[in-house]
């Protein structure tokens, strides 16, 4: 090959060869492994771009923004190491590592991630809401707003720098990170209430993080009263979004300025009694989740009177033969344990399940309890009662072009409700399955469609992972909130006495708030594999015995 | 019409809309590389290569070729008259799905058009080079990244007759290094 074509076309021609490729060329000759080895840095970058690691568009390793996880890295090799041992960890290949943030304490309910600072924000099911640090190690925590600024189950939502969180009455605080709102411009027209502003008062600030920088700690940024108590709220690209059930609006505000950008009249004529279960914001569309419904509006005002709406399984034509193709169950033991595809124990905390073609016996009936829109804007899903994962690729360009969604559609059915959904990287998501654990699907794009980045060959078949606590810790249970990021799956969870599948369904409300009282904060680190460096001892607080 | 002369002095008549798949040719007739044009002259004066038109940009004059052999540019004109009409590649604005796409997405006909052996295969990809047809080249160099792909360093070795120049402790030293990527 090289003596006939100059060292760039060569080059070229391994821009479109996978990591593994290159990697058999370097054992080709001495030859081949000097001229891989010379062009490293571009042939990495190329490999980078190839696997879908850094947009095409970009230039060099220094115009990336790198994350916490990828900061020792200073070459494109290293880089493509890096992301390929990430997601190596995903597909449960490899152990990564697992911890208990102590700081966050006990009675998790909601709980965000500020991957910039490194904290993370949670709400508890007796009230109050902590910022804490990531380390596993003591149980520092950052900031604190007691029990009687926050109320108990209180939501939080955390976006760019801002928090939002929901507060007796119908107000809806905001408050942004004291290092930005620092050097950021506050709008004069910007109002807090008294409510908000004793709340600073009483914030509470430990010593330790002042010294760094105020890390942790947040100011009073705005308190939002909408005039209808909001059933539902997301924040979102520094947007906020509001619903209220009862008058059938929602609301899209600005955090920044904290002005209203946008009124969206969701209530359906024939319908009046809208029920919204959840709302999400996408780069371009708001969704409003009814029980019956997906409702998604453009967050363009000029439009904001087109209203695009799926309603299965009726709207979505031929959806039995979609349910024939291309539905996926789960499949568990008689003792409620999922089956896991590998006999071979591998040291990771993802186990890979079986996942059946066939479908489930029972008719659909879908009541869609959530529904989350890809960072990218274009494919969301929705879940069911069910255990139904809807996943709708493409759906702008359907809407744009007035096509089926047909085609669009690939239901995996986890046998059970599902209770929470994260989704994260365009591809990947998370869900917790009601008393049968987290877990995490790592390419949810249309079989046909998905290609595995490694390999760049289309993925065969879906891949559900369960994920385990530690290696013999059992499944996670009583699970009240769940986040993902590129490199990070967090979940609150609670450890019961019971094997998997056999205590479910709590009988007595009392049972089930004794368990979330338990709840603890837990994280799994798939950027790094090494073993946890302290037995974290709350581990002992956060379980029943 | 354009007139397209090879390095063993084959003319071809060309559309000129077929010869500006080529953007070399294109700035040629558009007098905007005269270099280019000047230095292709001098190329084949050298090579003593007949010349018929000092004139070149006139739609009746031949634009001299040197670099490549008549089987080959008949080759790439078959490419370039299929592909006729189809809008040009714009820069480098290759977006996600693209770049996601690449390995995996060669027509048909351009799959059937490129299965030609090895010394041809790379003659097209240098020609495609020289003449600047970005769509041809890409194609090009994704069916050799195709034939590479999920071979063993052996059969990389027999694709294109390369010898094993490792001794055995190198090679398992290199194999240690370069194996991250491999599934265990």
């Amino acid at each position: 090959m090289f003596d006939v074509l100059p060292p760039e076309l060569v080059l070229s021609i391994l821009s479109y060869l996978p990591i593994r490729q290159l990697q058999r060329l370097c054992q080709v000759s001495k030859f081949w492994n000097l001229f891989l080895t010379t062009n490293e840095e571009k042939i990495y970058h190329a490999a980078a771009i190839l696997h879908g690691f850094v947009p095409p568009q970009t230039k060099s390793l220094d115009s990336i923004r790198m994350p916490k996880w990828l900061e020792d890295v200073h070459s494109w090799k290293a880089f493509c190491h890096k992301y390929f041992k990430t997601d190596r960890r995903w597909e449960g290949q490899e152990p990564s590592y697992s911890s208990h943030v102590g700081a966050a304490g006990k009675a998790v309910w909601r709980f965000k991630v500020d991957e910039e600072q490194q904290t993370v924000i949670s709400t508890h099911f007796d009230g109050g809401l902590r910022v804490s640090p990531f380390e596993s190690c003591g149980s520092d925590i950052l900031w604190l707003l007691p029990h009687s600024e926050v109320h108990g189950y209180a939501h939080v939502e955390f976006t760019n720098g801002f928090m939002v969180f929901t507060r007796r009455g119908d107000a809806i605080d905001v408050w942004r990170r004291k290092r930005d709102a620092r050097n950021a411009f506050r709008p004069p027209t910007l109002y807090n209430d008294y409510i908000q502003l004793r709340a600073q008062n009483i914030a509470w600030q430990s010593g330790l993080s002042i010294s760094q920088d105020d890390r942790g700690a947040f100011v009073p940024w705005t308190t939002i009263l909408p005039s209808h108590s909001i059933h539902a709220l997301r924040a979102v690209n520094s947007k906020l979004l509001l619903a209220s059930q009862r008058v059938g609006e929602a609301y899209v505000y600005d955090l920044p300025t904290g002005q209203l950008l946008q009124t969206i009249q969701f209530r359906d004529r024939e319908d009046p009694l809208v029920d919204v279960s959840y709302v999400e914001l996408g780069q371009r569309h708001a969704f409003i989740c009814t029980r019956s419904d997906v409702l998604i509006f453009p967050l363009d005002p000029s439009s904001s009177h087109v209203r695009a709406s799926l309603r299965f399984p009726t709207d979505v034509e031929g959806l039995d033969e979609v349910f024939r193709q291309k539905t996926y169950s789960l499949k568990y033991s008689d003792f409620g344990e999922p089956i896991y595809a590998s006999t071979i124990p591998r040291r990771s905390n993802l186990v890979p399940c079986v996942l059946s073609r066939e479908t489930p016996d029972d008719p659909v009936i879908w009541h869609c309890n959530a529904v989350h829109v890809s960072p990218c804007g274009s494919h969301f899903i929705t879940t069911d009662g069910l255990g139904n994962i809807c996943i709708v690729r493409d759906f702008e360009r359907a809407l744009r072009e007035g096509t089926s969604l047909r085609d669009n559609i690939t239901i995996v059915n986890m046998g059970f409700p599902i209770m929470y959904l994260a989704y994260e990287n365009d591809h990947r998501i998370a869900v917790y399955v009601d008393d049968r654990g987290v877990f995490v699907l790592p390419h949810i794009m249309d079989v046909t469609v998905s290609i595995d980045t490694y390999t760049m060959e289309p993925v065969k078949d879906m891949v559900v992972l369960h994920a385990r606590q530690d290696l013999h810790l059992g499944v996670v249970q009583l699970c009240s909130c769940l986040q993902l990021s590129r490199s990070e799956l967090w979940y609150s969870w609670t450890r019961m006495h019971t094997r998997p599948g056999r205590c479910h369904y709590f009988t007595k409300t009392s049972d089930l708030e004794l368990g979330i009282a338990n709840n603890v904060l837990r994280r799994i680190d798939f950027s790094n594999s090494s073993e946890p460096q302290t037995q974290p001892r709350i581990l002992n607080q956060g379980s029943l015995s | 019409m354009v007139i397209l002369a090879t390095s063993d002095n084959e003319q071809f008549n060309v559309d000129k809309e077929v010869a500006e798949r080529s953007v070399l040719i294109k700035n040629m007739l558009e007098g905007e590389n005269p270099i280019a044009l000047a230095v292709a002259f001098v190329y084949m004066k050298l090579n003593g290569s007949f010349i018929r038109h000092e004139d070149v940009g006139e739609s009746d004059q031949s634009i001299p070729l040197p670099n490549i052999t008549s089987p080959v540019l008949k080759k790439v004109l078959e490419y370039c008259e299929h592909h006729r009409g189809e809008p040009l590649p714009s820069g480098d604005t290759d977006n996600a799905d693209d770049v996601r796409k690449r390995t995996t997405d060669i027509s048909e006909w351009d799959q059937k058009f490129i299965t030609v052996d090895q010394e041809m295969l790379f003659e097209i990809i240098l020609a495609a080079n020289y003449l600047d047809i970005k769509p041809l080249l890409d194609v090009g160099c994704k069916t050799v990244a195709n034939m590479i792909k999920g071979k063993t360093p052996e059969e990389i070795r027999k694709l294109f007759n390369i010898v094993n120049d490792f001794t055995p402790e190198e090679e398992a030293q290199i194999k240690k290094e370069n194996e991250w990527a491999e599934d265990r």
